[in-house]
């Protein structure tokens, strides 16, 4: 009889209209019933999962490139991540937070079903759920062990509860995306670089990315939202006499097919971008090592800020037994940077108009965080003084609750916006920086106004390290000459580069890149900072190719 | 004059044909070859004595399916998903006597070639010498700071054992082949998902059955060969595997695994759906076998390895061994390197290797191939005649007493070609039918006093050290399924666990007889130079004295929770199972 119940209990009609978030949702629930033998004592049985949650998210890519007008082997296709996550013991104690858990070899995770078939997303689920219950086991008896063995002043609490969100947003489909159209399109682009005598390479390449993330926890939680993410890159690549490899880069985010240049916009790009690249294979490199003044202008100073200031106020919460000295989250309530700086970080945003008047995406927006809460704006820093740092669940000692920052398994940036109380004309700052320069005995400040934007690792202690190899670098003379420079590299700096911010621009730049793996956006001012050291151009490159460039004829 | 003008004339005349079509990629290697040979002589006392390019042009597709649905990453959009240009480019500065590919003794060396370049995938001659020639100076640059390396070595260290040259003197090829044909003309991409969907089905209904898949990879390329000795090769090659593979886990924690395959060196040589499914079929229950087996304890005594099995079995024990490369390299374990006209095997015993076959019976051979990575034309090669050994497996890199290649230099793209195999054949003069072969097991158990002799049936691959010095030079034979055959009229029984170990040269001398029953085992070898397709052929082996070990246990436990119910069973209990 019983089985005759659930049987049609089964059949009856899925309640979310999405039959991978109802195999999610009774995968999950069975998932609160394991148990198993303690790892101390086979006798008792370990807790039952007291959260759990599960993550289903489809990923749709395609890539396209060309050098020199020719197309190279294109990549992409459709794949699907399944991960679920599983606390045992309470919100006070739990199985996470903690390193000493050792490695986790359990089966099941890192193949996954290709497609949505309930089936095999179910099947993975229930083995992904199985082994990570499997570990928490194992990981809270070392945690308990640990605790035993070490003195902790203080604990802090594993997780926090919150209104569980139901933010059901509607299945998109990937953009429909002619392939072949678009390897057409940037191998006619790249051939404009055929133009250059000098490029050893020059591509463009384009990518989509379009995900679709789904989301169930044990609390009621439940989530779906969809993104698309489409980038063109330009990259021209050379080598300087001396045997430095030189590089320029253009590149640009959008949601949609028409945010994207036009062809004639873009071949003006690509033109841009060889002769910038060939105009540096001419600039000086470098000879010394230069410690005064830097002006950040332009993309440079959204990353400089990512890489300052938002940065190590990500993953705050330290694991047990991992504490670092000095960081930069210790600070609340004090004076972290010059009184005039403000800061903001505000997901909810989803474009950005410049003073121009020009509307841009901003990718660090999301609709619900990865612990399915959601977003909220909060003020980081206000007239210097620090009022908060990014939260998710997971407690830290200052903040017992998140503000809906949690991106992947911490929490860390959305879009930050730095603003400042004191504006600034370019032209003054410019003023200023040779200024600054002749107290350091130079007689150029640096201006820098493209950083790469691979931001570094996770925060480590009071450590601050901005992007090494600025690309693009010019040296700014009392009479306002300017002149482009290559090869320099920045040392590490430490959080105290805040402090030594000496003006603020009255201008406005974006950047949409990746920190921490995670898509973020920062727009800031122009940015002047007293003192920064960095290396010289190194002197060790390899020669540059003993025969002249093959000939390329215009395509 | 009177030529030219009549040519013309003819060339009027002559009705519109095509102009034979041209090969940008061919033109650019040669073009750039001959322009980097002649522009970059090298340093001077580290001339630039020979230079090549190797590219495989084609493509590859691989799709595998799980449980009834594609897993890792499906429809590649595009039609020129899959596409691959590889470039491999070969400088040696010095003399052929001792160049940049000297072995450098002691400490590290983890050089095993320049690792391979992306080309671009149009035809597009500007392009592709844009990219020769960057590839070409990152070569020959690395190659005159490897000679110095070398140079320095060789004067710090004792004098070698083999001081034979490090470049053969071959002479150089010219065929041209026709190109490979595109994936998209000879395989229905979306048909194979479908099929592969269809095929991993019947795992669904198989609860006892951890991790499945039902796979197929298929490359079908072009190869290019041209160097400063005047070679010019192209050659087609098509490969295509579809395996089934699972794993189920024994109540003690014991994972097993059993993996079937079948190549085609033809598209049309690949299976039919039906016929593959008797292997899923036939997969499915020898993994629910397998769990319920019990396991085997450590065993020494006699064993019938069959075919198959055996192919394996000299392929690891005796194959790697007898690689050139390895007869010259101090670090090597050199089994057979002073035993060239002395027994190794059993006098009815004889072993050659022969790429040019291109099938055995209507089984088209794995290790076929016209011309290997160095440009050499593939040869048999007798390499154990009535026992004793005659020679070894040649790249161009020469041993002591052999200076030429016999066409064994290989390679996957990316690194540098060594001996390798391609078609290693067991042939046997001492054969019995297979009733009799089991007979002679059964006295060969009775005479030795053991309780039974086990039959190998299956072999899923194995490894070798062949290197002298830290883990011992034995091999390891991972059988799938095995047997113990009883001297009192029990039916045989299935056991689990059972690995294969010994070392070589014993276990040589412990072949009694073989089967008449020779047969193929195709597969893929890994070793320095990369994954290359070989075959294995031979005839079941008794052996007197087998070593077998029980393989280890994982510790895992099985999952708590029982498999999750199928949708399909939800939807429409009364069939169940698979949609």
């Amino acid at each position: 009889m019983s089985a005759l119940l659930s049987l049609v209990l089964a059949a009856a009609p899925a309640a979310s209209g999405d039959p991978v978030i109802d195999v999610m949702e009774a995968e999950l629930k069975r998932a609160m019933t394991l148990t198993m033998p303690s790892a101390t004592d086979p006798k008792v049985m370990a807790d039952k999962p007291y959260y759990a949650r599960a993550y289903v998210t489809v990923e749709d890519e395609l890539g396209v490139s060309a050098n020199l007008g020719a197309l190279s082997a294109p990549g992409g296709g459709r794949s699907l991540s399944i991960d679920t996550a599983v606390r045992i013991g309470s919100e006070t104690f739990d199985n996470t937070n903690f390193s000493g858990g050792g490695f986790d070899f359990s089966f099941g995770r890192g193949r996954f079903p290709a497609e949505e078939d309930v089936d095999a997303i179910r099947r993975a689920l229930w083995l992904s759920f199985d082994g990570n219950y499997k570990a928490a086991v194992e990981a809270i008896a070392r945690k308990r062990a640990f605790l035993q063995a070490n003195q902790v002043k203080e604990r802090i609490n594993d997780w926090s509860s919150v209104k569980p969100e139901v933010l059901v947003l509607p299945r998109e489909e990937p953009p429909k995306l002619d392939a072949d159209a678009w390897a057409a399109r940037v191998k006619a682009a790249s051939a404009a670089c055929r133009a250059s005598t000098k490029a050893h390479a020059c591509t463009v390449a384009f990518r989509s990315r379009f995900m679709c993330q789904r989301f169930v926890a044990s609390d009621g939680a439940k989530h779906r939202f969809c993104e698309t993410k489409l980038e063109l890159k330009v990259n021209a690549q050379g080598q300087a006499a001396d045997g430095m490899p030189v590089g320029a880069e253009w590149s640009q985010v959008a949601r949609t097919e028409a945010e994207l240049p036009t062809e004639a916009a873009l071949l003006e790009r690509v033109k841009e971008t060889w002769q910038l690249m060939e105009k540096k294979l001419a600039a000086p490199a470098a000879a010394d090592d230069y410690v005064g003044p830097v002006l950040f202008t332009g993309q440079a100073a959204p990353v400089f800020f990512l890489a300052t200031l938002s940065g190590p106020l990500s993953f705050p919460r330290e694991n047990l037994g991992q504490r670092q000295q000095g960081r930069l989250t210790e600070r609340l309530g004090k004076h972290v940077s010059v009184s005039r700086l403000s800061a903001t970080d505000d997901p909810t945003q989803k474009t950005w108009t410049s003073p121009k008047g020009e509307v841009f995406p901003l990718f660090g927006h999301y609709p619900v965080d990865d612990d399915g809460v959601l977003p909220q704006p909060i003020s980081l820093v206000k007239e210097g003084v620090l009022q908060t740092f990014y939260m998710s669940r997971i407690p830290t000692k200052a903040f017992a609750k998140t503000n809906g920052h949690a991106r992947g398994s911490q929490a860390s940036t959305g879009t930050l916006f730095v603003t400042t109380s004191q504006p600034e004309p370019l032209a003054e700052l410019k003023k200023r920086l040779v200024q600054l320069a002749k107290e350091e005995d130079s007689d150029f400040g640096l201006l820098v106004s493209v950083l790469p934007s691979n931001l570094g690792d996770r925060p480590n202690g009071s450590t601050v390290n901005l992007p090494n190899l600025p690309l693009l670098v010019h040296r700014v003379y009392a009479d306002g000459r300017e002149e482009l420079v290559r090869g320099y590299a920045f040392k590490p700096t430490s959080q105290r580069v805040l402090k030594d911010i000496v003006g603020l621009g009255d201008d406005l730049s974006l950047v949409n890149t990746e920190q921490f793996g995670q898509n973020v956006s920062a727009v800031a001012p122009s940015v002047l900072v007293k003192l920064l050291e960095l290396n010289r151009a190194r002197d060790d490159f390899g020669k540059p190719p003993a025969l002249p460039r093959p000939v390329l004829s215009a395509k | 004059m009177l030529a030219s003008v009549l040519v013309l004339l003819l060339a009027q005349k002559a009705p519109a044909a095509a102009p034979p079509p041209t090969d940008v990629l061919l033109e650019a290697l040669t073009r750039e070859l001959a322009r980097s040979k002649k522009g970059l002589p090298g340093e001077k006392d580290a001339p630039l004595y020979y230079l090549s390019y190797r590219v495989t042009d084609g493509e590859t597709w691989g799709a595998s399916a799980s449980f009834g649905a594609l897993e890792g990453q499906s429809g590649r959009p595009g039609r020129l998903a899959g596409r691959v240009r590889l470039l491999d480019v070969m400088a040696r500065v010095g003399t052929r006597d001792l160049d940049n590919t000297h072995k450098v003794r002691g400490g590290f060396d983890f050089d095993f070639g320049g690792g391979g370049r992306s080309l671009p995938i149009d035809d597009d001659q500007g392009a592709l010498e844009v990219a020769l020639w960057k590839a070409t100076d990152d070569t020959v640059r690395a190659a005159t700071k490897d000679l110095l390396k070398v140079r320095a070595n060789v004067a710090v260290k004792v004098a070698e054992e083999d001081k034979a040259p490090d470049f053969s003197s071959d002479k150089p090829q010219t065929r041209l082949e026709p190109k490979a044909k595109p994936l998209s003309e000879v395989l229905d991409r979306e048909a194979w998902e479908a099929r592969l969907r269809r095929l991993s089905a019947p795992f669904k209904n198989k609860p006892n059955i951890l991790r499945s898949s039902v796979s197929m990879q298929v490359s079908s390329t072009t190869h290019y060969f041209v160097d400063s000795d005047g070679a010019k090769l192209r050659e087609p090659r098509f490969f295509a595997r579809l395996g089934v593979w699972g794993t189920v886990r024994a109540d003690d924690g014991m994972e097993l695994d059993f993996y079937d395959a079948i190549e085609a060196t033809s598209p049309d040589a690949l299976p039919t759906e039906a016929d593959f499914e008797k292997r899923v079929t036939r997969a499915l229950e020898r993994l629910e076998a397998l769990r319920a087996a019990p396991a085997i304890e450590p065993y020494v005594g006699p064993a019938i390895i069959t075919h198959r099995a055996a192919g394996v079995f000299f392929h690891e024990i005796f194959g790697h061994r007898i690689e050139g490369h390895r007869q010259k390299d101090a670090d090597e374990g050199k089994t057979f390197t002073k035993k060239v006209g002395q027994q190794i095997v059993p006098d009815f015993i004889s072993v050659t290797d022969d790429p040019t076959k291109r099938s055995w019976g209507e089984l088209p051979l794995n290790g076929f191939y016209l011309f290997d990575e160095e440009g050499q034309p593939a040869q048999k090669v007798n390499l154990v005649e009535k026992g004793v050994l005659k020679t070894f497996l040649l790249g161009r890199s020469p041993v002591k007493g052999f200076a030429n290649s016999n066409g064994h230099g290989r390679a996957q793209p990316g690194l540098r070609p060594v001996a390798r195999q391609g078609n290693l054949i067991i042939e046997s003069a001492k054969q019995l039918p297979a009733e009799q072969l089991r007979a002679a097991l059964l006295d060969e158990v009775k005479k030795r006093g053991k309780p039974y002799g086990l039959l190998i049936e299956e072999i899923s691959g194995g490894f070798t050290n062949t290197r002298a010095g830290g883990a011992p030079q034995a091999f390891k034979v991972i059988p799938q399924i095995v047997y113990r055959v009883y001297p009192d009229g029990r039916p045989d029984e299935l056991v689990r666990g059972v690995d294969l170990v010994g070392t070589p040269i014993a276990s040589f001398e412990r072949i009694l007889v073989t089967g008449d029953d020779a047969k193929v085992f195709n597969g893929f070898c890994g070793a320095e130079s990369g994954w290359v397709p070989v075959s294995a052929i031979a005839p079941s082996l008794l052996i007197s004295d087998l070593e077998v070990e029980r393989k280890g246990k994982g510790h895992e436990k099985g999952p708590l929770l029982a498999p999750p119910p199928l949708a399909g069973a939800a939807a429409a209990p009364v069939k169940g199972g698979a949609k």
